[in-house]
């Protein structure tokens, strides 16, 4: 049952997609409905700021509109994340080449990832345990929220966009390695590499026990 | 390295991060089949593993728990008349007077072509004004068209094919992403309609070129830019 609902679903979106390439915009704008909730998660949790994350999902879906035609794959959802992710790291280029200007207009707004310093300071609440959910509704707390986020922030643009896609997102091994254009023993790697860098950031008091295991099981999170 | 039961604990642990892919891994039902029976076997004996897969597994339900954010607008393409041209992403960054825009092929070759270009932006330009634009105050005239739709236009169908950029399905010859930055990703990225660093900034004239802008939306879409990803297996 389920992969006949999952097959009917996918030829919808055939059907969508070739009459979006037809230079139909309503076809397309379901697929926008359809898909942008992760395409702005995605963009968000990887810049960290909402409004440059909006220019860049609405630029990616304007240029998936355009290029369409060139769209020849299995899974559309990977094209147009691999489109946002570009659109991401492009502007993480950017800012290295001129990171003080940067900085400046970061501060400025408000906006822009945390200083190692956020993270250092102990003062976070020991997000892998209990308290961190909210017992009302089984939902993360606010501040737990906004610790993940930051530490999101603080990993290097690959693991970012490798957990996000994994973790957050949800896809398989097989669909990351599509929209990041490696290989998935790749994949795995930066998957493994982020996971063990946030959860090393997010333990900030060491109350796990796991964390005093840390030492003997601590490698390069580098990469 | 293969593991296998008969194997010590000290080389189950010999590499650390070895050990932490291949729990990682397990935790995503992706660790091949006959490794996987081979590191249960060890799980069930090592609280050190044990830890360290927990950690792996909380971490995870911890961004799966992250909630939907809500998108600051909507991102639907409007179904009649052109389609505006968003502000670059990078606008939001204040450039110093006289900065270099790094080489990217695209705006170069889009900067060489000159007056096609410019003309074909300026006249998407104006229709954005007219539009009034999808980002508000955001989109101001004087915001630099992006490169990633003029050169489309202008660069003409021999300068892509002269371009020679990396199909995408190559994954070997990405730079590897082991970048000295932190954040900053070191490969090129190609294959993609990328949204770029703007070029720099066309003068916008008042009025625009519907006629034209249409030209573009046309000739941009035929030219099937070769900077889509889905030109390769996908």
């Amino acid at each position: 049952m389920r992969d006949d609902a999952q097959a009917s679903e996918q030829t919808e979106e055939r059907e969508l997609i070739t009459r979006s390439q037809g230079g139909d915009r309503a076809a397309f704008n379901a697929l926008v409905t359809r898909y942008q909730g992760a395409a702005y998660a995605l963009a968000l949790r990887m810049l960290g700021e909402p409004e440059t994350a909006a220019d860049v999902t609405q630029e990616a879906f304007l240029s998936a509109f355009r290029h369409l035609g060139a769209f020849r794959g299995a899974s559309f959802r990977a094209w147009l994340l691999r489109i946002v992710s570009n659109g991401c790291l492009d502007i993480f280029r950017a800012r290295a080449r001129h990171p003080t200007t940067s900085l400046d207009a970061l501060t400025e707004a408000g906006e822009g990832p945390p200083t190692g310093g956020l993270l250092d300071d102990g003062r976070l609440p020991a997000l892998l345990s209990d308290a961190a959910w909210d017992p009302e509704r089984a939902a993360l707390r606010r501040e737990t929220i906004a610790s993940i986020e930051a530490a999101l922030l603080c990993l290097p643009a690959e693991q970012r966009l490798a957990v996000i896609l994994s973790d957050v997102q949800g896809l398989p091994y097989e669909e990351i390695a599509r929209v990041m254009e490696t290989p998935i023993g790749t994949v795995k790697s930066r998957i493994a590499r982020a996971r063990a860098h946030l959860r090393a950031l997010l333990d900030a008091r060491g109350e796990l026990s796991a964390s005093r295991e840390r030492h003997s099981m601590g490698g390069d999170d580098e990469k | 390295m293969h593991l296998d039961p008969n194997h010590s604990r000290a080389d189950w642990h010999a590499n650390h991060e070895a050990q932490r892919e291949r729990l990682s891994a397990w935790l995503d039902g992706a660790l091949p089949a006959e490794e996987r029976a081979a590191l249960e076997a060890h799980l069930a004996t090592c609280a050190a593993c044990q830890r360290e897969l927990d950690g792996l597994r909380q971490v995870r339900a911890l961004l799966r728990a992250l909630p939907d954010p809500t998108p600051p607008r909507p991102f639907l393409l409007p179904l009649d008349g052109e389609l505006a041209m968003p502000a670059p992403p990078t606008s939001h960054i204040a450039r110093p007077a006289g900065m270099r825009v790094a080489p990217r092929r695209w705006p170069r070759r889009a900067q060489r072509l000159g007056g096609l270009a410019a003309a074909l932006g300026l006249a998407l330009l104006g229709t954005s004004a007219l539009l009034g634009g999808h980002h508000g105050a955001d989109s101001a005239a004087t915001t630099a068209m992006s490169s990633s739709y003029a050169p489309a236009v202008g660069a003409g169908a021999s300068t892509v094919t002269a371009d020679a950029r990396v199909p995408a399905d190559s994954g070997q010859q990405h730079a590897p992403a082991g970048a000295p930055a932190p954040t900053p990703a070191s490969r090129t990225v190609d294959g993609a309609p990328t949204v770029s660093e703007a070029a720099p900034p066309f003068v916008p004239l008042a009025g625009g070129g519907l006629l034209a802008g249409g030209l573009i939306l046309l000739v941009g879409g035929s030219l099937a830019d070769r900077r889509a990803p889905g030109h390769t297996t996908d």
